[in-house]
């Protein structure tokens, strides 16, 4: 067994006289070890300590769950009724119990005809190819869960986070992106989904063919080419939009292109490819409009350009940028 | 009824109540690092019983009705916390039941401050990894019984936990760097060789 197998058998008192024998032969080796040793068993106790002593009260538990256990069986409709901490709607509470279900049976199940693995990003990107080569652009922070093995009737995965999907032409099984709010069928396209949990707006974005994002209550619109679907999770309504960001998949592509945008949308654009905030100090020059297509800049490149074309000056203070000038 | 024996048939609910009164305390407890909210842990074990009994007849247990209730618990529990975050509501942080031993200073820092970090470590766990260390470090149960809630090897399980501690231990590193390593080496030494 490793050392830190060994370090955590000796933490439990599972360790026997050898295997005493072998840690403290390892530990007086390098100070390094000793120093692991102690963090270890100073992190096992400290963990312990997180889980509190309370007051616990069950017998009136017990009655809260018998009143419970009525208003469910009164009420086929609603799951969780007597809970307002959690979502109200009906639909929330099925797909709870569902994933509930859903979890035990394929978190760790490992079932002969569909294995799923679920990646999470950190600070760096990933590029996922599934099964049938539909080609999967994860972004960062994003958590996407997918089958080694599709199913024979359809392609199932679900996303928390960004992705832009290539998605492989399948007319005989429909591609579903599922998450806790919406879904998202596609035949065969390519699109973006930013479904950020902490977001309360769900953006699925067009590039080529078409795609149908439904909410959960059953609300869909389909989407064309360059057609934008925003869900709001909170006012469950879907709807349909152009809008002239084109550089929705920026992060991915690398490539910025302005085509006749809004200055407005420019500054918005820039604060999500760099990440820095931008304060205008004339709000005329947000109407001024700017055409330029540029490939993996950097901002310096931009601004520099953005103060030639539209008469305004720039100035960069770590991340915050202040923009004056007259503009157009 | 025991919740160590297997259940034959659907639960009665002489049964339920027993299982109820036996760990509704001791699973509150368990969950509670997880949702950092008393309520929360209670309404979160509530559920999770609530459900047994309504869902009785399509519910098949084939292990011990304790292992199922932990699993089950910890589970309904990181789902509550998904949906906290969702709707922009995370608890900052935990707040420490301050008790006589918390003035007690480890490495020359105050205990709660190594809580804190270690509590922050957990919450930065891959989630399979978090549920395996959460039942391993909170509850009762043995690494079998894990292991087959959760349909794995007792091997993935410990190795599972090992290495789960071993990235805590990095959230401490800061404190023990600071610290005379040799004294801690020797005591340990000693006791480890004279127990």
């Amino acid at each position: 067994m490793d050392d830190s197998e060994l370090i955590l058998k000796y933490i439990r008192g599972e360790a026997n006289k050898t295997e005493r024998e072998e840690l403290a032969l390892w530990l007086s080796s390098d100070a390094s070890n000793a120093a692991l040793f102690a963090e270890m068993k100073t992190a096992w106790e400290m963990a312990g300590k997180l889980s509190q002593p309370f007051n616990i009260d069950t017998s009136k538990a017990w009655n809260s769950i018998q009143h419970q256990i009525l208003q469910e069986q009164n009420d086929n409709k609603t799951l969780i009724p007597s809970s307002n901490k959690f979502a109200t709607t009906s639909w929330l509470f099925r797909i709870a119990a569902v994933l509930i279900i859903a979890l035990f049976a394929t978190w760790f199940f490992v079932d002969k005809d569909e294995l799923l693995i679920t990646v999470q990003t950190g600070d760096a990107k990933r590029i996922l190819v599934l099964q049938d080569c539909t080609h999967v652009f994860l972004n960062e922070n994003s958590r996407f869960t997918y089958p080694t093995v599709f199913k024979s009737n359809q392609r199932a995965v679900s996303l928390s986070g960004e992705a832009f999907f290539e998605v492989t032409k399948d007319s005989e099984r429909p591609f579903i992106i599922s998450n806790n709010d919406f879904e998202v069928k596609v035949l065969g396209t390519s699109f973006n989904v930013s479904a950020y949990d902490h977001n309360p707006n769900a953006v699925v974005t067009v590039v080529t063919g078409t795609v149908t994002f439904e909410d959960r209550d059953g609300h869909s619109v389909f989407l064309l080419r360059n057609e934008i679907g925003v869900l709001n999770k909170f006012k469950h309504a879907v709807e349909k939009s152009k809008t002239e960001d084109l550089n929705f998949s920026s992060w991915k592509t690398r490539k910025l292109e302005f085509k006749n945008t809004s200055f407005k949308q420019v500054c918005e654009t820039l604060t999500d490819y760099f990440s820095v905030e931008l304060e205008v100090k004339n709000e005329t020059i947000l109407k001024c409009k700017f055409t330029g297509y540029f490939v993996d800049p950097t901002l310096e490149q931009i601004l520099s350009v953005l103060e030639k074309t539209l008469e305004i000056k720039a100035l960069v203070n770590n991340k915050h940028i202040i923009i004056t000038g007259k503009g157009c | 009824m025991s919740g160590d024996s297997i259940p034959k048939k659907k639960i009665t609910e002489e049964q339920f109540s027993e299982l109820f009164k036996q760990y509704y305390e001791e699973l509150c407890r368990f969950v509670f690092p997880v949702v950092k909210d008393k309520d929360a842990a209670e309404d979160v074990v509530q559920d999770v019983f609530v459900k047994i009994w309504t869902r009785r007849e399509e519910l098949e247990i084939t292990t011990t009705y304790k292992a199922y209730l932990f699993k089950a618990v910890v589970f309904r529990g990181l789902d509550y916390l998904r949906k906290q975050k969702t709707v922009g509501k995370v608890k900052e942080e935990l707040k420490i039941v301050h008790n006589q031993s918390q003035q007690e200073t480890y490495f020359g820092v105050e205990e709660k401050e190594l809580i804190a970090a270690i509590d922050a470590g957990i919450d930065h766990m891959p989630e399979n990894m978090r549920i395996i260390f959460q039942l391993s470090r909170f509850s009762s149960l043995k690494n079998r019984e894990i292991a087959e809630q959760l349909n794995i090897s007792i091997k993935t399980v410990e190795s599972n936990v090992s290495k789960a501690l071993k990235q805590l231990a990095v959230y401490l590193r800061p404190y023990v760097k600071n610290q005379n390593l040799k004294s801690i080496l020797w005591l340990t030494l000693w006791y480890l060789l004279n127990r």
